[in-house]
């Protein structure tokens, strides 16, 4: 990053306040409760940018969850370029075989990634694998992927705050903001 | 990965650039000759484990003739994501003159066979890009069932700058992105990129919403 980069400045529109998110965070969390009282879960969340949703979620969860994180590589990432292919960097520490499982993803836009990982998930033999992502932008879909629990779908704009990063800033917005073109224009 | 023809864009550059790394450039001028520059190593490794290694390994498979950069830089993501590809496996016609001869067809950019969906690159001017829009929808007219997702600029400026690669999006967008077609029986090596700038109206492209 060339420029001084200011957390509030920098976005150019708030979309999704901090009130509102946690309203729907509660919502999907008594839904995921209810939808789950016979066998206990595990939330399993890809890092880095479900980590504040999946701190949020986990409490909002009022049945038996076990947690689990993963990370992926992102194509681009300079950790990753020689090998040319997605790697795994952080794999699950505990088994998933006969689970019911649910992936927390802080947004799915392409969905090559979550693609990426769901047959890798379901390579470990769960009881069930389903989905959760606070936000959809289906705009940007590459990979149809049946989503179990969305928190909003939002439009075409790239989106920083609350867990998502512009060059690994701007995670600890507590709201979801646009980010001004001009931040990453002026940088390409 | 399923690939067809050899030869990308992407390839012809890499192969170039291996060639100026690992060539030996001499200035006729200092009156030397190439053996003068090449010194033996003093210890040579035992050649046969490294042998092995070559011979273990599975040679990557050819890389097609993409017409533009912005392909090359799709099937790259692609492969990153383990998303099997076709480029232009299938050809569609969409008008036929009165004898019943195919006078127009469409062949989407990439098949994706595993999720039964064809991929269309439009990175390029405003006009052609209304053309094959035209075009796409006759398709789907004729083959309702087709699965075809268009990839206009935008949306491929948008996944530059989701992989931090924004800057390399007017390189590999528009008329500058575009890769001059191998001619039959002359040297892929020779194949050159259109060093042209890019055209004003992509930024009316990219600036829609």
């Amino acid at each position: 990053m060339t420029k001084p980069i200011d957390l509030h400045a920098d976005i150019g529109e708030v979309l999704l306040d901090e009130a509102t998110i946690q309203r729907k965070i509660l919502e999907l969390g008594a839904r995921i409760s209810a939808d789950h009282t016979a066998r206990p879960l595990t939330l399993v969340s890809v890092l880095k940018g479900s980590l504040p949703f999946m701190a949020d979620l986990m409490r909002a969860i009022s049945v038996p969850v076990r947690i689990d994180l993963m990370e992926v590589s992102s194509y681009g990432g300079t950790a990753t370029e020689s090998s040319g292919l997605v790697r795994i960097l952080k794999d699950l520490s505990a088994s998933i075989e006969g689970e019911d499982v649910l992936i927390v993803e802080d947004i799915i836009d392409t969905g090559l990634t979550l693609n990426y990982l769901l047959r890798y998930l379901r390579g470990k033999n769960p009881r069930s694998l389903e989905i959760c992502t606070l936000l959809d932008k289906p705009a940007r879909r590459l990979v149809d992927i049946p989503v179990d629990y969305i928190g909003f779908t939002i439009p075409d704009q790239f989106v920083v705050g609350y867990g998502l990063d512009y060059g690994e800033y701007y995670r600890n917005l507590r709201f979801v903001g646009v980010l001004r073109p001009e931040v990453y224009t002026d940088q390409a | 990965m399923t690939r067809a023809s050899a030869g990308s864009g992407a390839g012809r550059r890499s192969r170039r650039a291996a060639r100026v790394r690992s060539g030996v450039r001499i200035d006729p001028s200092l009156g030397l000759a190439a053996q003068d520059t090449v010194a033996a190593p003093p210890t040579r490794p035992d050649p046969a484990p490294l042998l092995d290694l070559v011979q273990a390994a599975d040679p990557p498979p050819p890389r097609p003739n993409f017409a533009h950069a912005s392909e090359a830089e799709m099937a790259r993501i692609l492969d990153f994501y383990q998303v099997r590809w076709e480029y232009e496996p299938h050809v569609f016609p969409v008008v036929w003159n009165l004898d019943g001869a195919v006078i127009e067809s469409f062949a989407p950019d990439f098949w994706l066979p595993d999720l039964d969906l064809y991929l269309e690159m439009t990175t390029l001017r405003q006009k052609l890009v209304r053309k094959k829009n035209r075009k796409l929808r006759r398709v789907l007219e004729l083959y309702p069932d087709l699965r075809v997702k268009l990839f206009y600029a935008r949306d491929f400026r948008a996944l530059m700058l989701k992989f931090g690669k924004l800057g390399l999006v007017a390189e590999l967008s528009g008329t500058s992105g575009q890769v001059v077609p191998v001619r039959p029986g002359g040297d892929i090596t020779a194949a050159l990129e259109l060093s042209v700038s890019p055209d004003p109206s992509m930024s009316e492209e990219l600036s829609q919403p």
